[in-house]
């Protein structure tokens, strides 16, 4: 483009890290987030289940939007800001997964560690939306797609496998070879 | 090749097009865009999602110059970004979305007609420079600016083809009743840009109606079908009545307010058409059609009469639209202000 004026915008988001991981679980009072989508609740109650039945986590509120596209209110927010983590679910499509990516912006930039769980096919999107507000390291958790259509059996044995992870990204920070992949996944 | 070919392949290259060519952004073409903006070209406007970054007047006039606007549609095209930007248009779910939505622009007043912005004939067809390039500046700073790009953020399962443009006009002189922006409490001499989530018109073709009841009818009708963004998301629908629709509902003493009431009252669905499952998806997302209607049984394609938003434009014929809308709470209508 040697003649002509660049239409893009360079700059980015001020870079926003993610809140300090929790360490272990034990005693401590996780929020979830059930935005809604088909299965979200099924699959957010076996998952609180087994936080608290082998990790001793207190389940917390849970709180379940009106529809996936709408974000949290601002009483949702401080609800969720006396818990010690908070567990969202899910992104399986377009606005499950960018509005849940902008919750989990928001309760991080207040220092809520927040894991939010996502469909393969929309994984990536989200690190994309999330890198888009600036947090390059979107603490999240992949499930297979599709989530709301899938038969509650399959839901159930998606959330049991899906337990150790969100422990891991509840308690541990991203390490360095993670956020290498995430880099050369892009 | 000369010189002008390789950049146009650049601007390909580099993804900074819809897919189609561009207008090469000369600094002259652009410092003339940027003179017609009618605001500082200091001004911030922004910041623009899903990747929020701010934008000067002078990056949205190089993007109108690539779309093809004359300088003095740029006001329309600041004033559409401006409202897309309001809390209400939702615009960030708008652009993720799996759902066909994408923004509607409406413009009204007196503007219309100077920019020759088409409310008539084939208005959401090729052919009319203002509608097609207002639209399409929209659309590139939503990318070029806003970031947005298929299958990375906007992640529409099938898209539109009003994501290329999506512009039109009211067609206040043929219209029997007060402009859409009147109603939305501005002047008739008040220039104004409308913006909402909106999915591709439906076609409403009257084939053997002669009386306003029976095109009522077949309004109504157009939107009982099962799988339309009204039936799950409360924005309330938008018709876009044509003009000889819009005469014979007139003529037979049929208004705005009867025909936002008779859709109210009678585009419901019985709830028995749809599986468990759905039903307790709706009670859930339409809650306040459940709290406030006192009609549990069917689910209805708007929660109040006033959100049935009506307007009137099209050629001859006997055809009106049903635009599904959908994430914005409601429309958004800013006046536009151009240099004096």
């Amino acid at each position: 483009m040697r003649f002509m004026l660049d239409p893009t915008v360079a700059e980015e988001s001020p870079p926003i890290p993610p809140a300090p991981r929790l360490g272990d679980l034990a005693s401590k009072r996780l929020g979830f987030v059930d935005n809604s989508k088909l299965n979200a609740d099924l699959f957010l109650s076996r998952i609180a289940a087994e936080l608290a039945g082998r990790f001793g986590v207190v389940v917390g509120p849970v709180i379940r939007k009106f529809a996936p596209k709408d974000y949290l209110s601002k009483a949702n927010i401080a609800e969720l800001a006396k818990c010690d983590a908070v567990v969202q679910c899910f992104g399986d499509c377009g606005t499950s997964t960018s509005v849940s990516v902008a919750d989990a912006v928001e309760l991080e930039r207040r220092g809520i560690p927040t894991v939010t769980v996502f469909s393969t096919a929309f994984a990536q999107a989200a690190r994309n939306q999330a890198e888009g507000r600036g947090m390059r390291a979107l603490h999240l958790v992949t499930v297979p797609h599709p989530m709301h259509t899938a038969p509650r059996a399959v839901i159930a044995e998606r959330a049991d496998k899906a337990v150790e992870s969100i422990v891991g990204r509840l308690t541990r920070d991203l390490s360095r070879k993670r956020m290498a992949l995430r880099l050369l996944r892009r | 090749m000369t010189a002008v070919d390789d950049d146009h392949e650049l601007f390909f290259e580099r993804g900074r097009t819809d897919g189609l060519p561009v207008v090469m952004p000369t600094a002259e073409k652009v410092a003339r865009m940027v003179a017609a903006a009618g605001r500082p070209a200091e001004v911030i406007i922004g910041p623009i999602p899903p990747r929020w970054r701010k934008a000067t007047i002078e990056k949205i006039a190089i993007n109108a110059v690539m779309a093809g606007c004359r300088p003095e549609y740029f006001p329309v095209v600041l004033t559409a970004i401006d409202a897309l930007l309001d809390p209400d248009c939702q615009l960030y779910g708008i652009q993720t979305a799996t759902n066909t939505t994408t923004p509607l622009i409406i413009v009204n007043g007196p503007i219309a007609e100077e920019l020759d912005i088409n409310s008539a004939g084939n208005l959401f067809g090729a052919g009319w420079r203002a509608n097609a390039t207002i639209g399409r500046a929209v659309q590139l700073v939503l990318r070029n600016i806003g970031g947005d790009f298929a299958g990375e953020t906007d992640m529409a399962t099938h898209g539109q083809s009003g994501k290329f443009t999506f512009c039109i006009a009211e067609a206040e002189r043929n219209s029997p009743w007060t402009p859409f922006h009147v109603d939305a409490g501005f002047a008739p001499t008040d220039s104004t840009v409308t913006v909402i989530g909106a999915s591709a018109p439906q076609n409403i073709f009257t084939y053997g109606c002669d009386t306003g009841e029976e095109v009522l009818a077949h309004v109504i009708g157009a939107m009982m079908g099962l799988g339309h963004n009204n039936i799950i998301f409360p924005t309330g629908p938008l018709l876009i009545l044509g003009p000889e629709h819009a005469g014979t509902l007139d003529r037979d003493g049929i208004g705005k307010k009867d025909i936002q009431q008779a859709v109210f009252e009678r585009a419901r669905i019985p709830l028995t058409r749809f599986g468990k499952r759905t039903v307790e998806g709706l009670k859930h997302r339409r809650s306040r059609w459940f709290a406030e209607v006192g009609d549990p049984q069917h689910i209805g394609v708007a929660d109040r009469p006033q959100d049935v938003r009506i307007l009137v434009a099209g050629g001859a014929g006997i055809h009106s639209l049903f635009v599904p809308t959908s994430f914005s709470y409601r429309p958004v209508t800013r006046k536009i202000v151009r240099q004096q």
